[in-house]
């Protein structure tokens, strides 16, 4: 599973959008396949290439294949990696932390947008920005900086407990810390789910509640909440999904606290020597079982109880009053800006800025020619940064480029054709949902060393993975837009001599402009943070910003990742404001 | 319950929505707020029913005072027993039809067997019956409606509040539910207020109708008295009444000319006020058209050219341009008259007393206003 | 709102442009004394190049290496050697099991760009051989060598020996209770405050493995494991040890050398059972493009002067004309001393896989 779109989903209605007839192309019946075949091709080549090999893996026993297709004898065998107890204990740890940090992301999301959305807190649009801040802190960044923050003896937050005679209260590398990174990290998706349908939601349906008699606090309880429950479910069923298959907070917070979970049990796997990737595939199949389990339970729990969100005229969402509530309302906002965003970017600065990487109390950081940009300005300065940077940049506007005009092909032939097997075509772009990136880039891996195009190396096999990857983001973001359009503006070119391409790229393509081009910043935005599609396929020259971040903290270097971590915020901060000037320039 | 607002003032952003309102509304009155979007209608409404909280004011629903700005007391919605159906219907979606009615009598804690029998009471009282158990979500536009109704009745408000509600049906739908709201509303003696732009719809439902504009009343009476005498052009132009004309103090007494065509002089019953600019205005249906050749009746007249006219069964509809003059709407008979062709000359005659001189407080006020 | 952007992003710059640089730690290894590149590269008196490998290397200018040695210590060796030679050398760094996989994979992709392969371990080493990764070629600097240098005739040489011991905590441990014998760490001061690499990090654990089995004996494992924190690298482990978040633990005496020249709180221990010292492999690809420049590095990493630089970063060197490494003001027991217990290739390549399957057993890890 791949990080979820950043965009509010699209207010539903109960019944599917009606299929009008197409001005169906006369076309010889063999050649209405082709459009559709090409592009299951390619998608066979992109999503289910990979998943068969995984599949092939964990069912064969042969570890240093020979050729394409030599995969040894059949065996159940390598599933015992999953029986052993350090299996076991992965498993169990696993399901804990996705229950635990669901729970805490989910507390804080929904809190933070009921308190935006339907309070008189003070300052709602800077909460707003608050509770969306963390999406911009890679999950790695974060791991990381709480490693700094709170690492058992010489983490900054337990020196400054030592300084005031406590004694080293903290341990980040544990359960519970583990459960708290990832608790604030994915807090923002729940909160954008949740904030959107309180947002949305007809204000009538709650006036009318208060008309009938019910007090405030029974409103929220009858009407409010089991209206936002759709979306409250379906947040949760998300970000359980994402934190189970989450690596950098399992490497970089759970392992030195001997929490094993299965993406780390995967990866660990694949290092050993030699490596033992059949048992590393049957762990992957294992993870993807049980994410896809979880996500079919949730349709199926949750199916056709889809409720409109209707909105009135005037979207004026009854405020309900906090009085008391008002300030301790607006600290528990601001310290949840605090721990997800100012402590762990101090952290950085300092431990980036620190001449020597060794601290051992915090009077010696006042010391004069104790902190220094110097290394800050050689890093920016190497050769090496930069290389790194430009194949991040490279990779990122590639995957975006190809994986838009691929998700409009792709859109475009389910909503806008009568081809034959084109839902076939949806299924399969958005299977990737259900895969967990480490097992996807897994079986990326194997893909492209087995097949005859030599693309293994180079940043052409990152970018297939990140566009495989992220392509249901990108096909839910261009499909969106498509829906919208009205079919007959698109037919009436066609009426007035336009053949059916030259429509589509005059008419049907710079009216989707504002949904292409945010479809483009998205996938933009989400192959610049990932990481754990790519560990698997980057080789020395092809390393990515992420994959430079994670190598440094590997080998031992944690200032060298300190570094790196700010200069990669900084970079997707860059992009960020980029992409909101070219996005407010598209809707001017 | 008797129903009376004093002094209702409710600023918005920076606007006054509601501007010192003054309003009483007689036990088991229908009561129709009418005016453009905008105007303050649904405001003075929402204050009512408890929605809103005015500035400036004091609201009294029977011998309870629900709100007064002076002291600061302000009884909350769920407390004032208060009925209101929304033109969004806000039935609950995740609720059965059963559930969306008896939620007040829940609220208030009614006991099951009392609980069931009063819903099943407002549900017969507005044809749902049979529909108790279905999921609200999957009912029509006017089930959905109907269910918003009963939902209102079974409590026995004090005061019903309707906003628009039937602005989102289609026209014959419309029609109905129209006829059945005034009937049940007269059956069951509910003090109503009823919120529309649709001029129509006000007539059909009121007792009285309270004009607004710019969140004052304008003027207030039965519908007869605002349409025989709309207070200023603005009215007369919201109520569409046409034929509506500048015009200044004629030569004689008790006549006026048109500012933009001087050659035609219209006599006139009442006064032309010498505070501002005037209007004149002749319904359609008091002027009548006859041809060259045919008996022409008593009253002022004028020549004119007939450029369109539409036969409609019971009556027949011409627009003329009168000589040196605008164009005017007329009406005349269906049977008996001939229609009059494109071109042709006609008369036009206003029956005695049709014209009526007002105040024109148009903002832009055009030139002349047809129909 | 841009302008004020543009306005802080330039003054950042300029601030990190305009820091002076932190005080200089003083070099880890000896600089030349002599250089001469004219004709021949000689250094210190001693032929590293004759004149036409020297001429060919200088055009070629540069060279890639794929090393599992860790990071700092192989960036000591290079820096010494780019000054000697002004060659460049282009530094692959992975912990060697992952180096290995990733060798096997390019190399089988027909895309390993590697002219010079470092890695320790004799189990990986001679896979690659096997695989046909190297090519033999014969330094002319390769004289007074030790026993067990040259390997598959010559694909490739045992080119330095690092020394596994234990180290700790300077900050937090005082000197009069630091532990002395690897006994002492089994007392309960240390209990969840130590630290290990894990087995399959490669040669070097492996090697300290066998050692702690023959020497120490499985039930002095047994006794570590509880309440010890494992590690995927020996680089975390150090890194951990200098911050303080383990007192104790197993460390790489080069590393602990190089970890104090910048200001690391940390030191090692000759403990009376003993050190295990284990083999680091050289050798040329046979993908190489820049052959000269790699027949260079050879060359210099087999000569005193290379063998000096490693000798000074605290290896044992493989020349018989260099004593054992001084580090820290503590002389390390020569090679040959019955206390440096050197695993073997065919010792380790015998007893690898059930070594690593009773470390992970006994240390709960990847079973």
């Amino acid at each position: 599973m791949s990080a979820p779109a950043v965009n509010p989903p699209a207010a539903t209605t109960g019944k599917p959008p009606t299929e009008r007839a197409a001005v169906a192309p006369r076309r010889p019946h063999g050649k209405r396949w082709l459009p559709v075949l090409l592009q299951l091709a390619v998608l066979a080549v992109l999503v289910l290439l990979p998943m068969f090999f995984i599949v092939m893996g964990a069912f064969t026993d042969k570890a240093e294949r020979e050729s394409l297709f030599d995969f040894g004898h059949f065996t159940l065998d390598n599933f015992n990696v999953i029986g052993s107890s350090t299996g076991r204990n992965a498993l169990l740890n696993s399901a804990a932390v996705g229950i635990g940090s669901s729970i805490v992301a989910l507390t804080v999301g929904c809190l933070l947008a009921f308190l935006a959305a339907r309070t008189d807190i003070p300052g709602r649009k800077a909460i707003y920005g608050i509770a969306i801040t963390p999406l911009f802190l890679p999950a790695l960044v974060g791991a990381l900086a709480w490693a700094l923050l709170a690492g058992p003896a010489t983490g900054y937050l337990n020196l400054a407990l030592n300084a005031v005679g406590l004694p080293h209260l903290i341990n980040v590398y544990s359960f519970s810390g583990m459960v708290f990174v990832l608790g604030l990290y994915y807090a923002p998706y729940p909160f954008l789910m949740v904030h959107s349908a309180l947002s949305l939601m007809n204000p009538d349906l709650e006036d009318a509640a208060s008309l009938h008699g019910a007090k405030i606090s029974q409103m929220l309880r009858k009407v409010t909440f089991p209206l936002v429950m759709p979306a409250l479910l379906g947040s949760a069923i998300l970000v359980f999904a994402l934190t189970v298959e989450n690596f950098p907070v399992a490497q970089v917070i759970g392992v030195p606290g001997g929490v094993d979970t299965l993406p780390t049990l995967i990866y660990r796997l694949m290092n050993a020597s030699p490596a033992r990737s059949n048992d590393a595939a049957a762990v992957a199949v294992v993870l993807t079982v049980l994410l896809i389990a979880v996500v079919a339970g949730q349709q199926k729990a949750m199916g056709g109880k889809e409720f409109t969100t209707v909105s009135g005229k005037g979207v004026r969402a009854r405020r309900i009053p906090l009085r008391a509530w008002r300030l301790p309302a607006a600290a528990f906002a601001w310290s949840y800006f605090l721990l997800a965003v100012l402590l762990p970017v101090g952290a950085l600065i300092i431990a980036a800025m620190q001449t020597s990487p060794y601290v051992a109390n915090l009077g010696q950081l006042t010391q004069p020619g104790a902190l220094s940009l110097w290394g800050m300005g050689q890093t920016i300065q190497s050769s090496d940064f930069h290389q790194v940077v430009l194949n991040s940049v490279v990779v990122g506007v590639a995957t975006a480029a190809i994986g838009t005009a691929f998700c409009f092909a792709l859109a475009y032939t389910r909503y806008r054709t009568k081809a034959p097997g084109r839902k076939l075509l949806e299924y399969v772009a958005m299977l990737p949902l259900a895969v967990p990136a480490i097992v996807l880039g897994l079986g990326l891996l194997w893909t492209w060393l087995a097949l005859p195009v030599p693309v293994y190396g180079t940043l052409a096999v990152l970018v297939i993975a990140f566009v495989a990857v992220f392509l249901p983001q990108g096909y839910r973001g261009v499909s969106a837009s498509i829906i919208q359009l009205d079919k007959d503006l698109e037919d009436s070119a066609v009426m007035l001599g336009a053949r059916r391409h030259r429509a589509i790229a005059s008419i049907t393509a710079p009216l989707l402009r504002v949904g292409l081009s945010s479809t483009f910043l998205l996938l933009l935005m989400l192959s610049m943070r990932e990481l754990t599609a790519a560990l698997f396929l980057f080789t020395s020259d092809t390393r990515l910003l992420s994959i430079a971040i994670f190598d440094a903290y590997d080998n031992g270097s944690l200032q060298s990742a300190a570094e790196l971590s700010l200069l990669y915020c900084a970079v997707i901060g860059v992009l960020a404001v980029l992409a909101r000037r070219f996005g407010s320039k598209e809707i001017s | 319950m008797k129903v009376t607002i004093e002094n209702l003032t409710l600023p918005y952003q920076g606007n006054i929505v509601v501007r010192d309102l003054d309003l009483e509304i007689a036990d088991g009155e229908s009561l129709v707020l009418l005016g453009q979007s905008g105007c303050g209608k649904t405001s003075t409404m929402r204050c009512v029913a408890g929605l809103e909280t005015p500035s400036v004011g004091r609201i009294t629903i029977g011998d309870r005072v629900v709100h007064d700005s002076a002291s600061g007391r302000s009884m909350p919605p769920h407390k004032r027993n208060v009925g209101m159906v929304f033109q969004s219907y806000a039935v609950w979606p995740h609720k059965t039809v059963f559930e969306n009615v008896a939620f007040s009598l829940r609220m208030q804690k009614v006991g099951k067997s009392e609980l069931r029998q009063r819903v099943g009471e407002a549900l017969d009282l507005v044809g749902l019956g049979e529909l108790a158990e279905r999921g609200a979500s999957l009912l029509s536009g006017g089930q959905m409606q109907r269910v918003a109704l009963a939902r209102s009745l079974v409590m026995r408000p004090s005061v019903l509040l309707l906003d628009e509600p039937l602005s989102n049906l289609d026209a014959r739908l419309r029609e109905r539910l129209r006829m059945e709201l005034r009937e049940l509303q007269l059956r069951l003696g509910l003090t109503t207020v009823y919120v529309t732009h649709d001029q129509a719809e006000a007539f059909a439902l009121a007792d009285r109708i309270a004009l607004m504009q710019k969140g004052c009343i304008v003027q207030i009476g039965t519908p007869q008295q605002i349409y025989t005498n709309p207070v200023c052009a603005s009215v007369a132009e919201f109520l569409g009444i046409g034929n509506i004309f500048r015009c200044t103090k004629g030569t004689g007494p008790g006549s006026v000319e048109l500012s933009d065509y001087p050659a035609i002089t219209v006599a006139v019953d009442n006064t032309i006020d010498d505070t501002g600019p005037s209007i004149v205005c002749l319904r359609p249906e008091d002027l009548l058209v006859t041809g060259a050749t045919e008996e022409r009746p008593l009253g002022q007249c004028w020549t004119g050219r007939v450029e369109v006219a539409s036969y409609q069964g019971a009556s027949i509809r011409y627009r003329v341009t009168l000589d040196n003059g605008p164009e005017i709407e007329a009406v005349a008979t269906g049977h008996g008259s001939p229609v009059l062709g494109i071109g042709e000359q006609a008369y036009v005659t206003a029956r005695p007393g049709a014209a009526q001189v007002l105040l024109d407080d148009r903002a832009e006020a055009p030139a002349s206003v047809t129909a | 709102m841009k302008s004020f952007v543009f306005a802080v992003v330039a003054a950042i710059t300029a601030a990190l442009a305009a820091c002076s640089p932190p005080p200089e730690a003083p070099p880890l290894a000896r600089p030349a004394e002599s250089i001469q590149r004219d004709h021949a590269l000689v250094v210190d008196g001693e032929q590293i190049a004759d004149p036409a490998l020297w001429a060919h290397a200088k055009d070629e200018g540069q060279l890639t290496l794929y090393s599992g040695y860790t990071q700092d210590s192989e960036a000591t060796v290079l820096d010494q050697f780019e000054s000697d030679t002004g060659l460049k050398v282009k530094l692959i760094r992975l912990t060697p099991n992952r180096l290995y996989e990733r060798i096997v994979a390019e190399f089988g992709a027909g895309k390993l760009p590697a002219d010079v392969i470092r890695i320790s371990d004799a189990g990986f080493v001679s896979g690659l051989s096997k695989r046909g990764v190297f090519q033999p070629y014969h330094p002319p600097t390769a004289t007074s060598l030790r026993d067990d240098v040259v390997f598959d005739g010559g694909n490739y040489y045992r080119t330095f020996d690092p020394i596994y011991t234990f180290g700790y905590n300077t900050a937090v441990v005082d000197a009069n209770e630091a532990p002395k014998t690897w006994k002492d760490l089994l007392s309960s001061r240390w209990h969840d405050k130590l630290g290990i690499a894990q087995a399959g990090a490669g040669g070097s654990a492996l090697a300290l493995t066998r050692f702690q089995r023959e020497v120490l004996g499985d039930g002095y494992l047994h006794e570590y494991s509880s309440g010890t924190r494992v590690f995927d690298s020996l680089g975390a482990e150090l890194d951990a040890l200098a911050r303080g978040e383990i007192y104790a633990g197993t460390v790489v005496v080069s590393s602990v050398n190089i970890a104090i020249n910048e200001n690391a709180p940390v030191t090692f221990v000759v403990p009376t059972e003993g050190v295990t010292a284990y083999d680091y492999y050289t050798g040329v690809a046979a993908t190489a493009k820049h052959t000269a420049a790699a027949r260079v590095f050879m060359n210099w990493n087999l000569s005193k002067r290379g063998q000096r630089v490693l000798h000074d970063i605290g290896e044992y060197s493989v020349r018989s004309d260099i004593p054992a490494p001084f580090v820290r003001g503590v002389q390390l027991p020569d090679f040959d001393d019955p206390r440096v217990h050197r695993i073997t290739p065919t010792q380790a390549i015998a007893n690898a896989a059930e070594d690593q399957k009773t470390w992970n057993g006994i240390f709960g890890y990847n079973e």
